[in-house]
């Protein structure tokens, strides 16, 4: 049983007694912290979106290389670029995680008697597609199809200075979605193939699965893939990516490949420094928004401050009742805990409303992130004030609390 | 039986003494205690009541005695209703949630101010006011009451009147009266003049 039981009818009418006083200093306060939420939840939107954007990217981290040129020419990369292109880029650029991804493609592939974009990557590579996982005999779509699939293959022959097919062989391939739709390599043939053929279905294999399916197109005709890829017919480097994970080494790495003779763009060299430019802007934002915190925290702490100067009046009255100084401070504990807990309970339910707009249903682990961190806040404020603020006064006897409320007064 | 037994008392202020070394023995009945603005009374009533405790000398009461004190400040809460500062008192006493409406109906009728009951504090009038505080003293029954200035600020009509329900109500207690004013009851009552920090 509570030892006395109606203190929190007492605290009940202390805190209706003072409630128009409080209540326009709380709503004030929590109009701040709102304010305060909703810029870091735009802030932090914004950080995704420019996160999403370029830094988790794979295409502003991308350089294409479609050829190399001398004074007179230009050709085609081959896969003797490869190899050069590693060696140059990891002298220049030591220690630095820099890719060089070559993806092949082979005509003369069909699908329910139409022509696929066959696509073979290497299987360390599949980063590249957004794909975790590449088997064996498994084709990879953007968006999902039927569990197997016969790829109708081509069988060519030579035939004096070229070749021809009389004859088609059908292999049968597991299938599998997840390859992203933004990989750089369907946006760089998406610059290249004719709307006609940007239509036909797109499908990615790993190296082993290409060799296979090469040697059934190729028949007798083929050693290695590499050696025909010179030769530039039936099967081809489709492009030549040099993947960099820190953006800032982008254009460096593209300049460095344009010295070295080669035909090197970057969707990033767009951008002037945006990388530095987007990081001061976060600075400018993430200082305001502390600052504003800041000032919120001294504003809210200096109006509970003065209205418990008010309130050393009452708390005089109390201890004059007969309340020990114990009782009081539970007195005023309670309608300050009330307090904290309804505008808690208000931040949350708006920060949650606005998250959830902001970040479109999404993100909940940022937005419940926002919320503790709210309630952190506010319990941190709640004992700044019962410390350093109710403690102190209640602390005083009753002459010093009426001598110091007239004298404010 | 009720007494205040003070011996040797003593208090200064920044080099001046307040009250000189009093010896005193107050017993049940009435004591009016008069002297001049900054002579002490209050500050022996503080002392008596344990409000003010740097001092020098003895205080002792009854063990087991109830003391109540009564400000000359209004000390009341003007936004609050005549029943809530009465629930605030009651509860402040820690005394029967299960009387607590009786006793306050009891308590505001001794001192003719149960139609005031819904009204706020500061709506009252100066004399409703003083019968308010000392109806509040009433709830806890004490047998010890100090007064200081019961009627400063009455007319004279309403201050005999506020002496003849303290009279009344308090009959055969201790009563210690501080006054400015000439006060007088039915019963024999002592009269002490606090001059020079000594009683006389």
């Amino acid at each position: 049983m509570k030892k006395y039981p109606n203190d929190a009818s007492c605290a009940k009418l202390i805190l209706k007694k003072s409630n128009g006083q409080l209540k326009i200093s709380v709503m004030m306060f929590a109009i701040s912290i709102i304010i305060t939420m909703i810029i870091g939840l735009l802030y932090a939107r914004q950080y995704f979106q420019y996160e999403k954007d370029f830094l988790e990217n794979i295409s502003v981290k991308t350089i294409c290389v479609d050829a190399s040129f001398s004074e007179t020419s230009v050709h085609p990369v081959t896969s003797s670029d490869i190899n050069r292109i590693r060696d140059d880029v990891s002298k220049r650029f030591p220690g630095n995680e820099i890719s060089v991804i070559p993806v092949y493609t082979c005509m003369g592939i069909f699908m329910n008697g139409k022509a696929v974009n066959l696509f073979a990557i290497e299987q360390e590579q599949r980063f590249f597609i957004d794909l975790e996982q590449m088997e064996n005999d498994t084709v990879y779509f953007t968006k999902k199809q039927p569990e197997t699939v016969a790829l109708e293959i081509s069988v060519t022959k030579d035939a004096g200075d070229g070749f021809q097919s009389n004859e088609m062989k059908r292999l049968l391939f597991h299938t599998a979605p997840g390859v992203s739709e933004k990989t750089p390599i369907l946006a760089a043939q998406n610059q290249y193939l004719t709307p006609s053929m940007r239509e036909l279905p797109v499908c990615f294999v790993n190296m082993e699965t290409f060799q296979k399916i090469v040697s059934v197109l190729l028949g007798e005709r083929i050693h290695s893939i590499n050696e025909k890829t010179v030769n530039g017919e039936l099967v081809m480097l489709a492009g030549l990516y040099i993947y960099v994970d820190d953006l800032r080494l982008v254009s460096p790495v593209s300049s460095f490949l344009t010295t070295q003779n080669y035909r090197a763009y970057a969707p990033a060299d767009a951008f002037d420094n945006f990388g530095a430019t987007v990081s001061n802007t976060f600075l400018i934002f993430l200082l305001s928004a502390v600052i504003l915190l800041c000032m919120t925290t001294v504003n809210i702490f200096l109006a509970f401050r003065a209205f418990y100067r008010v309130q050393q009046k009452d708390m005089g009255i109390l201890f004059y009742m007969g309340f020990s100084d114990k009782r009081i401070r539970r007195i005023y504990c309670k309608p300050l805990r009330t307090i904290f807990l309804k505008m808690m309970l208000l931040c949350s339910v708006i920060v949650l409303i606005a998250g959830m707009i902001l970040f479109a249903f999404a993100r909940w682990g940022v937005l419940f992130s926002f919320i503790l961190a709210l309630g952190i806040f506010l319990c941190a404020i709640y004992f700044a004030v019962l410390k350093f603020i109710i403690y102190r006064y209640v602390k005083q006897d009753l002459l010093t609390l009426l001598r110091e409320s007239k004298e404010f007064e | 039986m009720a007494y205040i037994d003070i011996k040797e008392l003593s208090i200064s202020f920044a080099n001046r003494k307040i009250l000189d070394s009093i010896t005193y023995r107050f017993c049940n009945g009435i004591t009016v205690l008069h002297g001049d603005s900054g002579a002490g009374k209050t500050t022996l009533l503080y002392v008596i009541a344990g409000i003010y405790k740097d001092y020098t000398g003895e205080v002792h009461l009854p063990p087991e005695s109830n003391l109540a004190y009564c400000s000359q400040d209004d000390l009341l809460f003007g936004n609050l209703t005549t029943q809530e500062n009465m629930h605030l008192k009651y509860t402040a006493c820690n005394l029967p949630y299960e009387e607590e409406q009786e006793r306050i109906h009891t308590a505001l009728s001794q001192f003719g101010i149960e139609a005031v009951l819904p009204f706020k504090a500061k709506a009252l009038s100066g004399g409703e006011r003083q019968r308010l505080k000392m109806a509040m003293l009433a709830l806890t029954n004490p047998d010890i009451i100090l007064l200081d200035e019961p009627t400063a600020k009455l007319d004279d009509e309403n201050a005999q009147n506020m002496l003849n329900v303290i009279e009344r109500v308090w009959k055969n207690k201790l009563l210690l009266i501080v006054s400015h004013d000439r006060l007088s009851f039915s019963a024999p009552f002592d009269e002490l003049y606090l001059q020079g920090g000594k009683l006389r």
